[in-house]
Parts: C-alpha cells; structure tokens; sequence
C-alpha cells in the first residue's frame, strides 16, 4: 500500500480517470475476441481462416496486451499528476516525473484550471490540476510563496 | 478492515456491504459469460460461444471499479481503494496528518463541455491540502471534521 505523505494533485476528475483505466483492461480481452470470431466464422462457412486474418488477430491481440501496461502508466500519472514537496514540484509524466525545485520557480500565476509556474531560467510549466485554489494555497504554505492571479 | 466506505460511485456504505458487491459482480460477470458462451455454443459454434465468454468477462474491471472503488475512514488511517477486480491499487494518509477537510465546487472540463463536481479539500497537518472526489463529499468531509481556521 503506498503511503501519502505529501499533497497529491490529480489533473481532473480521478474517478472519471480510473474508469477509463478500467475500461482499458476490456482491451486483452476483446483482442481474443476477435480471432474466435474470425475462426467461428469461418467454421460457419466450411472455409479455411485465411492466413492474413490469423496474422491481422494475432497481432491485434499482441498489440492490446502490449498497450495495456502502457495505458495504465499513462492514467496512473494523470491520477497522481503533482506531488507538491516541500522543496520541489513532482510533475509526473506517463514515462518518468519532471521535479521543479521550489528555489528555481519566480511566478506562479492562475488561470482557470491551470497554474503556470514561470522559472528563473525563464521556463514555463503548465499543471492542469484539479482543485488549483488548494494547489496554490499549498504551494503557499509549504514553500512560503506568494502568487498572483 | 474498518470504517466507513464512501464510494466513488453510489451510496456510503460499510466494508461488508463493499466485500458483498465486489464478490457479486465478480460471480454475475463470471455466470453471465459463461451462460452466454453455452447459448452462442450451442445454437451457433463454440468459438463464438469462447468470443463471447471473453467479451463479456472482460467487463470485470468498469463493474467492480464502479461498485467497489472508494475512501475508506479508518480510526488511524484514510484509505484510498481503487478497484479493477484482478487488482487493487490502496494509498493511505496517516490519520494523524489529517487536520480536517471542507467541501468545495469545481470545474471540470470535459469534450462535452464543463460540469461541476464537489470536492472534498483534505487538509494534511503543515502539508497544505489535496483533493478526493468521492459521491458523498458532505459525508467525508463531516466524518474528517472541520478545515482549521
């Protein structure tokens, strides 16, 4: 069981997230599907399956296994999308994180459902996050900064 | 296990009644596949019979993630269950952490437009805060307590 010892900020609704996530574990399962249905049809017909169909299903069935993994590091990171640590930022990507360090950030700046923090090195990180008045208000506490909206 | 469940879906309900849904929709999934694959075996062949065993049980996981999903209020602990039948994915926030939570509307955007949601603001001792969305967040966040002031 992990264990939350710093804020976690979601981008969006996470149930809506973890729906999808559970919709996507459909995929191994219909990749199956598929070649019985070609196989049952072919039955049907007293035909041969056709050599590029058992390829075609093979490969759909290889490809929906193979995405699955895919899929669910991709949502996951849509779940725990912001980390907000005391002396950086874990902006988790679907492959890896990207830390922003709180003593690099010059400007924090809200719009809607999105915060930019702009960098002193110019740069800036876009984080949609669910809740943003929190976020900040998190930031705030933790970091000691001041933004404008 | 102990403690309320506030599910992300659907009503508040106790542990039991949780354990209750998820073995009934794992056993419904399961006997309406099979039964389906006996009817499509019988009148037409069995690999279709298989095809549709397999589409159907592949279900498992939207059914038991929108029954069983849910935050759990633990004496010492706050539980996060995220549910997709073959596995789960459990977070806690030590109860101590927790000072208290209010709720809050948001925004969120989606293809079909925007739509508001409550959202319950936990706030974790020195840390800020963070968000969870569950059905109930009246429930949750009477059952946290009160925001500091």
């Amino acid at each position: 069981m992990r264990r939350v010892e710093w804020p976690v900020y979601p981008q969006g609704d996470p149930r809506g997230l973890g729906l999808i996530l559970a919709t996507s574990l459909n995929a191994p399962f219909t990749g199956a599907a598929v070649p019985l249905i070609i196989k049952g049809t072919c039955e049907l017909g007293g035909e041969p399956v056709p050599s590029e169909a058992i390829l075609g299903a093979g490969l759909l069935f290889l490809s929906s296994v193979v995405m699955l993994p895919v899929a669910f590091k991709v949502f996951s990171s849509f779940m725990r999308r912001v980390v907000v640590r005391p002396d950086c930022l874990e902006v988790r990507k679907p492959f890896g994180a990207e830390f922003v360090r709180s003593d690099e950030v010059s400007e924090l700046v809200v719009s809607d459902d999105t915060v930019v923090l702009k960098t002193m090195d110019g740069r800036e990180v876009r984080l949609q996050v669910l809740d943003t008045e929190g976020f900040t208000e998190t930031v705030r506490r933790l970091w000691g900064f001041e933004f404008e909206r | 296990m102990n403690g309320r469940c506030y599910r992300f879906y659907g009503k508040a309900a106790d542990p039991g009644r949780i354990r209750l849904y998820r073995i009934a929709a794992m056993i419904g999934v399961t006997s309406a596949a099979v039964a389906v694959m006996v009817m499509f075996g019988v009148l037409i062949n069995w690999y279709f019979g298989a095809a549709m065993f397999a589409l159907i049980f592949g279900g498992v996981p939207v059914l038991v993630y929108l029954l069983c999903s849910h935050v759990r209020v633990e004496s010492d602990r706050l539980v996060i269950v995220r549910d997709y039948g073959f596995f789960k994915q459990e977070e806690e926030v030590p109860r101590h952490l927790i000072e208290g939570a209010e709720v809050i509307t948001e925004e969120i955007s989606t293809r079909e437009g925007t739509r508001r949601i409550g959202v319950v603001r936990v706030y974790l001792r020195d840390r800020g805060c963070m968000p969870l969305v569950v059905s109930d967040p009246e429930g949750l966040a009477r059952e946290l307590g009160p925001p500091p002031s």
